[in-house]
This record gives structure tokens, sequence and C-alpha cells, in this order.
């Protein structure tokens, strides 16, 4: 008689960055989220998925999280590996939020038209992971949650 | 090369960008080539990736910033240089469609 032994989904590690929201720490937080999925040994190309995915979410509480603070606030990364060979990474912030995120995630929507922003960030977060989950509370701050399993 | 060149001869400008083309590099590098584009008012702007590493939204935006300019001051822009990755959000934005890619 075969047996089938169904492969239970286990968290294999996980990583907590907290980052200033300013420009310079951008490359710092795809640095360490990619060196990270890096030890599920993914192809180049999903790990530069990851990256771009993640300097999107990262430039999002950079540019539009902590607008108009004295001081800026904080990047929040939680990162997770699987044992399925899912990454998941959550950025989170304590800033603004956003107050519509279905507006928010339209393609080339933007409320930074002067800082020449493309509008594309959440796109490209959807289009180069397998799931994006947004949530945010005025005031409160924003949540991004995404994941990708790779092959 | 990493950041900013800009060569100009016979009203062609050449801006190469190199390095990683995110947010903290558009910043400054954006500035840079504005300057240089209103004070050689050239005909034509090549704007050159061919020493990128990496680019997200904010390379599409300093590319579609520079786009406007040349629309507006009737230059023809060209890019040049842009790797599969950074066609995927060129595509993503429908941008592929008004650009001259070479």
């Amino acid at each position: 008689m075969i047996t089938e032994k169904k492969v239970k989904k286990e968290k294999i590690n996980e990583v907590k960055i907290t980052l200033l929201a300013v420009s310079r720490n951008e490359s710092l937080a795809r640095a360490y989220v990619s060196a990270f999925a890096a030890g599920l040994d993914p192809t180049l190309d999903e790990l530069a998925d990851i990256r771009c995915a993640v300097s999107e979410a990262v430039t999002n509480c950079v540019v539009h999280a902590y607008k108009g603070w004295e001081n800026p606030g904080k990047i929040y990364i939680n990162a997770r590996l699987y044992s399925d060979r899912t990454v998941t990474v959550e950025v989170s912030d304590r800033g603004c939020g956003i107050e519509n995120i279905e507006m928010a995630m339209t393609p080339l929507f933007t409320t930074d038209k002067e800082g020449e922003r493309s509008g594309m960030g959440f796109s490209v977060m959807k289009s180069f992971t397998d799931c994006v989950r947004v949530t945010s509370k005025p005031s409160g701050g924003t949540r991004v949650f995404m994941s990708k399993k790779f092959s | 090369m990493d950041g900013l060149e800009i060569e100009y001869e016979n009203g062609v400008m050449r801006a190469s960008v190199g390095g990683e083309v995110d947010h903290h590099l558009c910043a400054s590098v954006r500035e840079d080539i504005d300057s240089a584009f209103f004070k050689y008012a050239p005909k034509k702007l090549i704007l050159d990736l061919t020493g990128m590493k990496f680019m997200d939204s904010s390379g599409l935006g300093l590319i579609m910033g520079r786009y406007s300019r040349c629309l507006a001051a009737e230059c023809e822009f060209i890019i040049c240089g842009v790797d599969e990755r950074a066609m995927r959000i060129l595509r993503m934005s429908g941008m592929d469609k008004v650009l001259k890619i070479k």
C-alpha cells in the first residue's frame, strides 16, 4: 500500500528589519530581503522579482507615509521563508495611511505628480509576486503583504 | 559607471544613467538632466540605460518625466540600453508604445 505523505508548510526562517524611512535605505532594504530570500535558492529572475517588489513597497513608505513629518518615521519589514519554497514579505509603516486603497492600486494613479511618480508601484508588486494584500488605516499606517512561491 | 554622465554635441544630448535606478538615484539624476537640458536646449535627447543594474517604477517615472519635457520642447526623445526587466515595467505602463526604444 502506498501512503501519500502530505507536505506541511512550515516556517523555516524569519527576519525583522526596521529602517528609517529615507531614500538611501531603499537599496539597503532590497539587499537585505534578497539576501534573506536567497536562502530558498531561487533563480536569479525570481530573486530580481522580489527585489523589485520590495523596492516598490519601501519607496511608498519613503515617499508617501511620512509626508510632512518633521523627522522621518520608520519602515518595518518582516520576511519569512516556508518549506514549500514560499517567501512572504510584509512592509509596514505607521504613517498617514491610504484613504482609498482601490484607487491607490489603479495603474498610473499617483497623488504625487510633482515628484514624477509613475503610479505603477502596486502594479509592479502585483506583477512580480503571486499575491499582494494591502491594509491601511488613515493616520494609522499601511501594511503591504506580498508572497511568492519559487519554482 | 554608477550615477549620471552627460555629453552634448551638435544638438544631441546623451544622458547615461548607471547603477540602481530607484527613487533615491532618480531624485538627484532628474535635476541634473533637466538643468543640462535647459542649458543646451538639444534637438535630440538620448537616455542611455546601458549601465543600469536595477530599475523599478521610479525609473519609469524618470523616463516619463523626460518624455514629457521633450514633448513640450519639441525635442526628439530616445531611450536605449533597456533590459528585459525594465521592458516589462515599460509594457505594464503602455510607455513601450509611445517611446522610441533602441
